[in-house]
């Protein structure tokens, strides 16, 4: 009889995960070769880089590495998507790096949704930094590679000490690749504080910190548990199955076990074990492990799923290796048809094995998540401390980020995608009101810093650092609110924006002479995938009991964001001095259109938050208008709507400021500024973006935690980025048109029909996706 | 009256043996002096002693069994067979085999067998007699194979000698050569060492938990025996010494541009042969001994090099405040110690043999001038092995020789003597004072995280290239204690690969600070304006040299310092937290260190490129190991897989609540 069961995560077994990482590290491997080759003088004698040639062939080979891994993570994406939807994760064991006692740190790495959207837009990031990448200089190009290499080992790892030296591996890349003393600090700092944090979480999962020092908990290290089906409603046939269900916010929940049709295959059971990786299990009083297959005498070592064993009552005793005990799993009856999970408890350190613990329950109520949330450190709660410096060292790797950008061409993405272990762990921050908090408003106060010092800072030399910067806060905010579908989304346009916008920077960090393609691909990359992951964020957060003070910082945060980061697509250039010593900024107008951007933010924000954050039961204003355009769409949907269409406005009426405050002067004087060129943009994207967004909340509605209800504020809010847009774009391009016509502002109706255009596009987008 | 009293001593002295026959007596005879050395016959292997009754008197002999104690001591399936069973009663000159067979069995994890045979008897005067018992799985490669750990120690001492001896006779262009095929000798056993040790091994597996012992009476009268054998913790500190031996030598100039005097070479295989002998040592007068003989042959190849004699003063002065304190704790733990068996059976009143020490009750011992007798024993020792580990406040002695020993001298001493003082502290105090242990575990703490902190900060702060890989090596020796201060096994292991990692980090950076000074022609970092063109070797290998000081990824010391925080962490949360902001200062230093030496760079390749070519051959091994190690460190660290969890459980009285914790 099963004492323990609970929804724990389905998995696959693959071989092919670290080929992704095979095509980064020879090419890393060459580009260092060529370094040595370079310096002990076999190069040109004289030249200071290598000869075009074999610069050529080196930036292709780093090309090449990249577009690889990308390929091969496609293509297990596509054997992901194969697999039934509960069991779309995959998992490899590489190789034992360490381990001490319970501290097992294995290249183990996995693919799920978060990792595979996360990897391809990283590796595709890589690619298009390589391709601008000064490859005459191969030193250069090994520590870009490392970055890459190190962030995609960070994206793809099953726990986080592998994360963390993934990450490691690419922060103190990138820095030296920027030669920045401030981006080592700063990341060395972050890192120590995810060490702590994430160290903390592991005994924390074990044991409690308590006056007497730690007690380790006295329960077995690995226990057998039934899995119970994931959404099954509660029926009539029930029997003595579990019928409650513990979802990952600890709240219960009726289910019914499913019962599947019998078939040959069910006259066994089966037993899966994830961890310890390279463990093996004897069977009963076998003296031999447990083969795969079956027949075969090849002993199975964890991670193994599905193995068969006969039904009955047995043992499985699991031999983990030198200097452990084997850990004993007595009195398990296995029915036909049954999935024994070997699960593993207390100490890990792998993000899935610690969410699978909150899952588990008796039949008395949940087993572990209670424990946990009473744990404490000192007189505060341990998953509190947990997350301040988790939350802390995501904060510094924002502030590594800000600090790279003074380079010529800042790899900063690795900080975006070190957000991700907030996001992993984020069902533990569920368990504490207050680490919750901690992660909204911490985050909170590093996207308004950020988008302050974006949007205020007199140089543009760091924008893409800063970009990431702010859009990591709105993680740390997303993981507060237990979006992380919404945070997923929001790392993925950071990556793929601030590697953009590091494109078109030019020799001195500004955006180049010449940047409007690339300057505007990277504004609207950055402002789209950003903004519809924002809204998604909002929309979970007025939901989530993060309290209205959480709220209010969050909304401003989001909104101070938004008007950040359209200031600075707006912003690539000083505007000319005028003739009284002013600025080009320093006109009435706009000084007041940022003040209009952040209030617009505010006020879409605050429509939508309406209920929670006014209190009361009643509507939301906006819901109240559109409810008839919308009955069957969620208020959150609408909120995140709202407050990208409002950002929208505001974004409109900086972009028309600044064109008369005398920006437009300035862009006239450069033909790549031309107006044709937002409009064609601007009228480009929408469909296009969509599109995209379409695609990517294709992957994403897949993605572990993100249930409908945010999968569908992300498209919504994607739709809203796509009038975004068209309200930016569209409202210069009839701007500048207008001027060029009469020197006068009558560019403002076809501004207005262009933004009406958008609206309608992206009002009927989100309400076809929640058809 | 006094011609009385000369008979009266005469008579006793002739009458004493016949005295001595009166009332039963026993003796244990063996074909040969003892141990009984088991021989192999089909599967068993199986040695033979008789129990003879030498007195005047029925002999009862009422027990004869193999030493268990209440603990283990030896593998399993060993039997003791009496001839005609015991208990028995011995006629005067009668005597009876007993029968000693040992069944190893397939793919044992003890290839070897110490143990003792234990015979109660009705011989008061010699209460409980033993006769040890040995028995060795034959290796494949004869004695040779059998006997590595001794051989490591012996042969970089005969290297010493026959360096010496070399430049006695004129010979001085043999000595690199000689020096370099000890090395790679000691590479070679310690790598037999490797292979042959069993990673899952420990104490309950008999034998103490120890492989491939050497044991035999070393000097009878004092009850000191050579005693040496290896566990999973001493594994990877040999591979440094190993590693670090050959990167010195590789190091060391040619005979035709020495100088004169210059005794590097006889002192750093001398100091080998000293670090060796500490390292495997399970005797602790044989460790203290190890431990001189790794100091004091540096202290003199100090004072054999201009300007040296400073830093060799301070060398001297720490060989003699280590030895002063090891004496005090070897004081202490021998006046708490109990009645042994040697190796061959003797029965001693007091032994040395750490496993024997280790099995002190110090809770209930006489206090010590009111102080527990536990507490003034970690406190001698642990000062001893901080001293050694050049931990703050004592860190001093480490700059002194950073700035005055050549390259070879300087990476051996930063590499090699710090981890001595730490490999001391996760031996000797664990083993033998857990209870201490667990008592200064904050002082092992605070004083190593001060260390991280001390070292990060004086080398952001410092400009000579010298002073600042000594500040950078005194920190990473911070890192060990800290995960060491845990007690877990997540820091003990911590604090081993801390120990490996950082000690080769440290030959590294000493190697690599040699070379860019040797070809900037200046210590000051800001003056020095490297090309990285002008020496692309120096400058390759002192980039991992300076990833690995940071104690970054992909070098082994980054695994080391990430295991001491987590191991650190349920102990001491607060000094854990610390330890890891202090760590970061080390990224800053080594690689603002870095930056400054390049900014302004000048191609100035010139004469001292060879020699910094050479400093950077040296370090070509260490670079080299330091990456592996990093990139897969399970190998070195897994094979102290069974010693740590016997520390961790030693260490904790939690532990057996939760085996393999």
């Amino acid at each position: 009889m099963f004492v323990l069961s609970g929804s724990l995560q389905r998995f696959g077994v693959t071989s092919w995960l670290v080929v992704a990482l095979v095509g980064p590290v020879c090419a890393v491997g060459w580009a260092a070769w060529a370094t040595l080759r370079h310096a002990w003088g076999r190069a040109l004698p004289g030249e200071d880089a290598l000869a075009p040639p074999d610069a050529e062939s080196l930036r292709r080979a780093a090309i090449g590495g990249q577009l690889f891994a990308a390929a091969i993570l496609a293509w297990q994406g596509a054997a992901l998507f194969a697999r039934p939807a509960d069991e779309r994760f995959l998992l490899q064991h590489v190789a034992r790096v360490v381990r001490a006692g319970f501290f097992d740190v294995s290249l183990d790495l996995a693919l799920d949704g978060p990792s595979l959207l996360m990897g391809v837009a990283a590796c595709l990031a890589g690619a298009g930094l390589f391709a601008g990448l000064d490859a005459r200089r191969p030193a250069r190009l090994a520590l870009a590679g490392l970055v890459c290499t190190g962030t995609l080992v960070a994206v793809l790892s099953a726990g986080w000490p592998t994360m963390v030296g993934g990450l490691s591996l690419a922060g103190f890349a990138a820095a030296a690749l920027a030669g920045s003393s401030a981006a080592i600090g700063t990341f060395a700092l972050a890192e120590a504080a995810t060490v702590a944090g994430a160290g903390l979480l592991f005994w924390c999962l074990g044991g409690t910190l308590g006056q007497d020092g730690y007690l380790p908990d006295l329960d077995p290290r690995v226990v057998a548990a039934q899995r119970a089906p994931s959404d099954a409603p509660l029926g009539d046939d029930d029997d003595d199955a579990p019928s409650v269900r513990v979802d990952k916010e600890g709240k219960s929940q009726p289910l019914r076990p499913v019962k599947k049709a019998p078939s040959a295959l069910d006259a066994k059971a089966s037993v899966s074990l994830a961890g310890p990786p390279g463990a093996i299990v004897y069977l009963d009083e076998s003296r031999t492990p447990m083969a795969w297959p079956a027949s075969s005498s090849i002993p199975a070592y964890a991670p193994f799923a599905g193995l068969p064993v006969p039904p009955g009552l047995h043992t499985f005793r699991v031999h983990v290796g030198a200097g452990l005990d084997d850990h004993v799993v007595q009195h398990v009856t296995a029915e036909p048809g049954d999935e024994i999970v070997l699960a593993t408890v207390g100490s890990v350190s792998t993000f899935r094995e610690a969410t699978d613990m909150i899952a588990l329950r008796t039949p008395q109520g949940p087993r572990f998540h209670e424990a946990l949330a009473a744990r404490r450190v000192g007189e505060w709660p341990a998953l509190l401390v947990v997350f301040v410096l988790l939350a802390a060292g995501t904060a510094l790797r924002a502030a590594h980020a800000v600090s790279l950008g003074a380079a010529r061409m800042p790899w900063v993405f690795h900080a975006a995608v070190g957000a991700a272990i907030l996001l992993r762990l984020a069902p533990l921050a569920g368990l504490v009101a207050s680490a919750r908090a901690v992660l909204v408003v911490s985050g909170a106060v590093v996207a308004v810093a950020a988008a302050a010092w974006v949007a205020l800072a007199p140089r543009r030399d760091a924008l893409a650092g800063g970009v990431v910067a702010a859009l990591v806060g709105a993680v740390m905010v997303g993981a507060g609110a237990q979006a992380v579908g919404a945070g997923i989304a929001v790392i993925v346009a950071a990556v793929l924006g601030a590697s953009a916008l590091a494109l078109s920077a030019d020799g001195a960090g500004n955006l180049g002479t010449d940047p409007a393609p690339q300057a505007l691909r990277a504004a609207i990359g950055l402002c789209a995938g950003a903004v519809f992951g924002l809204g998604a964020i909002l929309s979970a957060l007025s939901d989530a009991p993060a309290g209205t003070f959480g709220l209010v910082v969050a909304a401003a945060a989001v909104a101070s964001l938004v008007f950040g980061l359209l200031r600075a697509a707006f912003a690539r250039r000083p505007a000319p001095k005028t003739k009284q010593g002013k600025g080009a900024e320093a006109g009435p107008r706009a000084r007041t259109a940022p003040l209009l951007a952040a209030l617009a933010g505010l006020g879409g924000a605050g429509a939508g938050f309406s209920p929670g954050f006014f209190g009361g039961d009643e509507a939301s204003p906006i819901e109240a208008v559109l409810r008839p355009l919308a009955q069957a769409a969620p208020k959150p949907t609408l909120t995140g709507l709202l407050v990208v269409v409002s950002a929208g406005i505001g974004g409109w009426a900086l972009a028309r400021s600044r064109y008369q405050s005398g920006a437009a002067s300035a862009l006239e004087r450069d033909a790549a500024w031309g107006p044709q060129r937002f409009l064609v943009a601007g009228l480009g994207f929408g469909p296009l973006g969509c599109l995209a967004g379409r695609a990517v909340l294709g992957i994403a509605r897949v993605a572990r935690r993100a249930d409908d209800r945010v999968v569908g504020a992300v498209w919504g809010a994607m739709a809203g980025a796509a009038t975004l847009a068209g309200s930016l774009f569209g409202g210069a391009a009839g701007a500048s048109r207008s001027e060029q016509a009469s020197g006068d502002d009558r560019g403002r109706p076809a501004a207005l029909v262009v933004l009406a255009v958008f609206v309608t596009v992206g009002v009927a987008l989100y309400l076809w996706s929640n058809a | 009256m006094r011609s009385w009293l000369v008979l009266a001593a005469f008579l006793l002295v002739l009458l004493a043996p016949a005295l001595a026959m009166a009332g039963p007596r026993i003796a244990l005879r063996a074909g040969s002096a003892g141990p009984l050395m088991l021989v192999q016959r089909g599967e068993a292997w199986v040695g033979e002693f008789e129990i003879a009754s030498t007195g005047d008197a029925p002999l009862a002999v009422s027990r004869v069994s193999v030493r268990q104690d209440d603990d283990v001591r030896v593998p399993p399936r060993v039997e003791v067979a009496v001839e005609g069973g015991a208990p028995l009663s011995l006629a005067p000159g009668e005597a009876r085999k007993v029968t000693v067979t040992w069944t190893p069995g397939p793919d044992p994890r003890a290839r070897q067998l110490l143990a003792h045979v234990v015979v109660t008897s009705s011989d008061e005067s010699a209460g409980e007699v033993a006769m040890g018992v040995s028995a060795r799985l034959p290796s494949p490669l004869g004695p040779l194979g059998e006997h590595p750990l001794t051989l490591a120690i012996l042969a970089p001492l005969a290297g010493a000698l026959l360096v010496s001896g070399l430049r006695a006779c004129g010979r001085a262009r043999l000595e690199r050569s000689v020096a370099i095929g000890v090395g790679a000798l000691h590479l070679a056993l310690v790598g037999w060492s490797y292979h042959t040790i069993r990673p899952e091994m420990g104490r309950l597996d008999g034998n103490e938990g120890l492989q491939l012992v050497d044991r035999v009476v070393w000097i009878r009268p004092l009850a000191v025996e050579w005693y040496v054998g290896a566990d999973g913790r001493a594994l990877p500190l040999l591979l440094l010494v190993s590693a670090v031996l050959l990167a010195a030598v590789l190091a060391h100039p040619p005979p035709g541009a020495q100088r004169r005097r210059d005794e590097t070479l006889p002192a750093v295989l001398a100091s080998a042969a000293g670090a060796t002998a500490a390292l495997v040592a399970c005797d602790l007068v044989l460790f203290v001994v190890g431990l001189l003989l790794a100091l004091a042959p540096v202290a003199a190849g100090l004072a054999s090099v201009p300007g040296g004699r400073a830093a060799a003063r301070r060398m001297g002065a720490l060989g003699a405040g280590v030895l002063a304190l090891l004496v005090g704790f070897v004081a202490v733990a021998y006046r708490a110690s109990e009645r042994a068996f040697l190796v061959d059976g003797t029965v001693v009143a007091r032994s040395f043999a750490l496993p024997e020490l280790a099995r002190i009750d110090w809770l209930h011992r006489a206090p010590i001038a009111g102080a527990p007798p536990a507490a003034v024993a970690f406190t001698l020792a642990f000062l001893a092995f901080a001293a050694l580990a050049a931990a703050l406040p004592f860190h001093p002695w480490l700059v002194g020789v950073h700035v005055a020993a050549p390259a070879p001298l300087g990476a051996w001493t930063a590499a090699v003597i710090p981890r001595l003082g730490l490999y001391g502290m996760v031996r000797v105090l664990v083993d033998v004072l857990p209870e201490g242990t667990r008592w200064g575990s904050v002082a092992l703490a605070g004083m190593g995280v001060l260390t991280v902190a001390s070292g990060g900060l004086a080398a952001l702060a410092e400009r000579d290239v010298h002073r600042t890989s000594a500040y950078l090596t005194s920190a990473l020796a911070g890192v060990a204690m800290l995960g060491l201060s845990g007690l877990t096994p997540q820091g003990i292991a911590g604090a081993t690969l801390a120990g490996l990692g950082g000690g080769l980090a440290a030959a590294a950076t000493t190697l690599a600070a040699h070379a860019v000074a040797e070809h900037a022609g200046t210590r000051d970092l800001d003056a020095m304006r490297l090309s990285v063109r002008a020496a692309p070797l120096v400058a390759s290998l002192g980039a991992i040299a300076v990833v690995a000081s940071a104690a970054l990824p992909p070098t082994a010391a980054f695994w080391g310092a990430l295991t001491s925080v987590v191991g650190a962490l349920p102990r001491h949360p607060v000094w854990a937290l610390l330890g890891a902001a202090s760590m970061a200062l080390l990224p800053v230093s080594a690689f603002g260190a870095a930056l400054r030496a390049t900014s302004g760079a000048e191609d100035r390749g010139g004469a001292n490129v060879p020699a910094s070519e050479r400093a950077a051959l040296g370090l070509l091994p260490i670079a080299l190991l330091l990456v592996a190690l990093g990139a897969w460190p399970a190998p070195v660290v897994g094979t102290a897989a069974g010693a740590v969890r016997d520390a961790a459980v030693r260490l904790s009285p939690v532990e057996p609540l939760r085996p393999g914790m």
